[in-house]
């Protein structure tokens, strides 16, 4: 019975670790395979415990199983798990320490005369570990999932220090009043001090994260300040264009009748016949019937045919689209730089395919010659040196197509480079 | 022999841009029959139907019709042909994704292009006619992959769904085979396996969602959703290469 006991206490303690995973990370697996996996580590961690013997080897044990398991299960760098998971194990080492405390003031005994009232020991033990479980699925839920970011190696180092240096302390408090039959006030006071130092911690990454998700959006704002500035100037030439346009054309009409007025009918004929033989120039290379769309496209080709890069493109009416400017701005132009930059480090064959098609939904494709590249979790690490100021673009168009909740894809095959997403409309 | 058309109203861009295509077939050892026009109306319906590359003015200045319409009118008699517009200036719009247009060639950068285009659309030209053999009880039937809406697996039998471009009835042929042995030889040629018992050809599919894919036709047919993920990044990958 008190194995089965000390199993479900242990399995609410790693439901504790998982919540707080999932509030800290993405899941590598669905939750099924989390939960088959979760059942298997409960299984193998008890085994392990068992045959160590030595509390402070178990208790190591136990800190870096959890570690593994953290890793195992969800997404991250390493040194990330191991700050949530030492501040978890800290807190819940404290927790433990403070409830007992608590329990032992409210019954008026000690514990070591706990550990012998089965039914005081059995309640006050499984209370605290949902205790702890509850803690774990307030902060999952007063997390916001989107703002899990990825915060530097350097700043993840520094952070770290306070946790690890918890858990030495609180490892040496533990070992020196476990011989004693009472827990002190000062343990407590001491324990009740680094539960509320590693709170703080935690909250310290919850607010480094809501700072690095602002920073990335204003230059994400910057980035399409940038855009709509480039995309102004390109309307302001294609309207001066159009403009050049109106007036010869009213010259044409000028000089069609003056002529038609002074009887010159074969030199009217022949003026006509040249009119007609010179193409009338488009101001716009691209007409889908979104001006937002052809303005961008328009501007990227003009762009295209300096740096002799074929732009190929395909497109149907997509004047219904109610996706916002803004956001569609963003998304064109980063997908189209990101294709023109890489085309142009080629020496020939420099050929950019854009289709951008409405139906059901919008579908958007973009494909370009490249050299090879890497790709690694729909990520291509940037070669741009201001890394801070251009890193953005390809987390920027998975920002903007998560929100738009379209699903997109990427690949690297045979000399191109193909990114292909739908948006629901 | 291939069949090339060219359809322009101006008669010296056009005799030009013949003997360019002339000069390309000659160095890349190809034969094809080319056939010069400068309107429409001079354009016989068979040559239309034959026709398996054509080159086609936008601006026909002197008509009241465009090298669209003229695309049109061969898109309603030749689904296979490969269109490539030649304009002295681009203008991508929605009526050139209506008739499938290919490619769009500068008449300006015609010397720099020419050679590149005409040996894609040779590349395409397998693409857009390829077939498949249904051996059924005692006879061999050829169909047009493009006519193929989806494959569907029934007992030991593949049932293929066809409907003939421009008609509105579907035709099932049945014959034994195994659906993933097709999958395998249909994949390059852009079917998809979007459940166990289906085989679609991914030109007709009109929307694909976690659980149901519905084809143009109007026919809807069941997904698998533990494969929804992985089989919808290779359609819209396939879709970004058409």
């Amino acid at each position: 019975m008190e194995y089965l006991l000390s199993l479900v206490w242990m399995y609410i303690e790693m439901a504790y670790f998982l919540v707080l995973g999932y509030a800290f990370f993405h899941p590598r697996f669905s939750r099924r395979v989390c939960a088959i996996l979760y059942a298997f580590s409960g299984i193998a961690l008890c085994l392990l415990l068992y045959l160590v013997n030595n509390q402070l080897a178990r208790q190591i044990t136990s800190c870096l199983l959890y570690v593994v398991l953290s890793y195992s299960l969800f997404k991250g760098n390493l040194l990330r798990h191991v700050l949530v998971v030492v501040i978890s194990f800290v807190f819940a080492g404290i927790f433990d320490t403070i409830f007992l405390y608590c329990s032992c003031t409210i019954l008026q005994i000690s514990p070591s005369v706990l550990l012998w009232r089965k039914l005081e020991y059995t309640a006050t033990f499984t209370i605290e570990k949902l205790l702890l479980l509850l803690f774990a699925w307030f902060v999952f839920r007063i997390r916001m999932r989107g703002s899990i970011q990825k915060i530097s190696a350097k700043w993840l180092l520094l952070t770290a220090i306070f946790p690890v240096v918890s858990l030495i302390m609180l490892f040496t408090v533990y070992f020196n009043y476990q011989n004693m039959s009472d827990i002190s006030m000062g343990a407590f006071i001491f324990s009740f001090g680094l539960a509320v130092a590693n709170i703080a911690i935690l909250y310290m990454i919850h607010k480094m994260e809501l700072e690095t998700q602002r920073e990335q959006e204003i230059q994400l704002l910057n980035q399409q300040m940038t855009i709509q500035t480039e995309s102004i100037v390109s309307l302001e030439r294609s309207y001066r264009a159009q403009r050049q346009a109106t007036h010869e054309f009213q010259h044409h009409l000028q000089t069609i009748s003056d002529l038609a007025s002074g009887n010159q009918d074969d030199a009217l004929h022949e003026y006509l016949q040249e009119l007609l033989h010179n193409q009338s120039r488009r101001i716009l290379c691209v007409n889908s019937g979104h001006p937002i769309v052809d303005a961008v496209i328009n501007q990227k080709y003009q762009l295209a045919q300096e740096l002799d890069i074929d732009m190929q493109i395909q497109v149907n009416d997509l004047s219904g689209i109610q996706i916002k400017l803004e956001e569609l701005t963003v998304l064109l132009s980063n997908l189209l730089e990101n294709a023109l930059e890489a085309c142009r480090k080629l020496p020939h064959d420099r050929v950019v395919q854009i289709h951008l098609l409405a139906g059901d939904a919008l579908f958007l494709s973009v494909r370009n010659t490249t050299e090879p590249v890497h790709i690694v979790d729909d990520m291509i690490p940037t070669t741009k040196t201001q890394k801070e100021a251009h890193g953005y673009g390809l987390p920027n168009i998975k920002r903007i197509l998560q929100g738009l909740q379209g699903e997109f894809t990427m690949q690297y095959a045979d000399g191109w480079f193909d990114f292909a997403a739908e948006i629901p409309l | 022999m291939h069949s090339i058309v060219i359809c322009d109203d101006d008669k010296k861009f056009g005799q030009k841009l013949l003997s360019e295509v002339r000069t390309i077939l000659t160095q890349t050892n190809r034969q094809a029959k080319i056939h010069l026009f400068t309107a429409l109306e001079e354009i016989p319906k068979q040559t239309l139907q034959d026709c398996d590359i054509a080159f086609l003015d936008i601006d026909f200045t002197q008509e009241n019709y465009t090298g669209i319409d003229i695309a049109r009118r061969l898109r309603s008699l030749n689904e296979s042909a490969v269109i490539i517009f030649v304009t002295n200036f681009p203008e991508y719009a929605p009526e050139g994704y209506e008739v499938h247009a290919f490619r769009y060639l500068l008449k300006s950068d015609l010397s720099k292009k020419l050679a590149s285009y005409l040996q894609q659309a040779f590349d395409h030209l397998p693409k857009v006619k390829q077939v498949f053999q249904i051996a059924t009880a005692g006879d061999v039937i050829t169909v047009p992959v493009s006519d193929i809406l989806y494959m569907e697996s029934h007992l030991h039998q593949v049932i293929v769904h066809i409907q003939k471009t421009g008609a509105k009835d579907i035709i099932q042929k049945r014959f034994y085979a195994s659906l993933t042995k097709l999958e395998e030889e249909l994949e390059s040629k852009g079917f998809l396996r979007i459940h166990k018992s289906f085989l679609v050809n991914m030109q007709h599919i009109q929307k694909y969602q976690c659980s149901e894919v519905q084809l143009t036709c109007g026919v809807c047919l069941p997904a698998s959703e533990k494969n929804y993920a992985q089989q919808k990044k290779k359609y819209l990958l396939w879709k970004g290469r058409q």
